[in-house]
């Protein structure tokens, strides 16, 4: 039966780097929606 | 790559979604005014099929007050999801307010409310990291996936390596 790993070492080390990853997934989620947030101040700035 | 169809999703949730340029995510707007990005990411880790973590994120991490439109929303991508790729999904709940546990519990109650238990199995647990942080983590899959049995029990087995003491390595 297939398991994402070989050992608990390997588990904590994924479990490290997939809470990494979505730091950086945040951070680039904060990015973009801050735009989209600033757009959409602007368009109601001028109707 | 996975597939979305928008259209049918914006059919059946009550936020419009419209996909960023690269239409590598989503975004909709609350009545809250809150802005809401909703992204799926591979996991290359998960062997029996093509697995991705699902994430949403809000601007500036805003309180949005009870929303069920909010939930209807997300449950209707993630059901989406699920009937246009034989995939699953997997979540892991943010850590950094120490909120892991009512998320984990919120977001199973939103299922509950919208997804069909005959359809879908949402499968939750939660596993510590090498800081003793409680982290919860999902599977949602389709209950007719043709390799349903594979993916349950590799998520299960999966947990169980978190369970096991140090020294045993």
């Amino acid at each position: 039966m297939a398991a994402m790993f070989n050992s608990r070492k390997e588990a904590m080390a994924w479990l490290k780097a997939t809470k990494e990853r979505k730091r950086k997934l945040e951070e680039e989620s904060q990015i973009i929606l801050e735009k989209i947030h600033n757009d959409r101040l602007n368009k109601t700035a001028y109707v | 790559m996975y597939k979305l169809n928008l259209e049918k999703i914006n059919q059946d949730s009550p936020y419009n979604l419209e996909y960023l340029k690269n239409e590598d995510s989503m975004v909709f707007v609350s009545d809250n005014d809150v802005e809401f990005r909703v992204y799926f990411d591979r996991e290359y880790q998960f062997k029996s099929v093509e697995a991705y973590y699902f994430g949403i994120s809000n601007y500036q991490n805003k309180k949005t007050p009870r929303d069920p439109k909010v939930a209807k929303t997300i449950v209707s991508i993630l059901t989406n999801f699920l009937e246009e790729n034989e995939s699953c999904v997997l979540y892991m709940c943010e850590t950094g307010d120490k909120k892991q546990s009512l998320r984990a519990r919120l977001f199973s109650y939103w299922f509950s409310l919208w997804g069909n238990d005959e359809q879908y199995t949402l499968l939750r647990n939660s596993i510590i990291d090498e800081e003793g942080i409680e982290n919860h983590i999902g599977l949602i899959v389709r209950n007719d996936n043709p390799l349903y049995y594979e993916i349950v029990n590799e998520f299960a087995l999966t947990v169980k390596f978190f369970r096991e003491k140090p020294d045993d390595e």
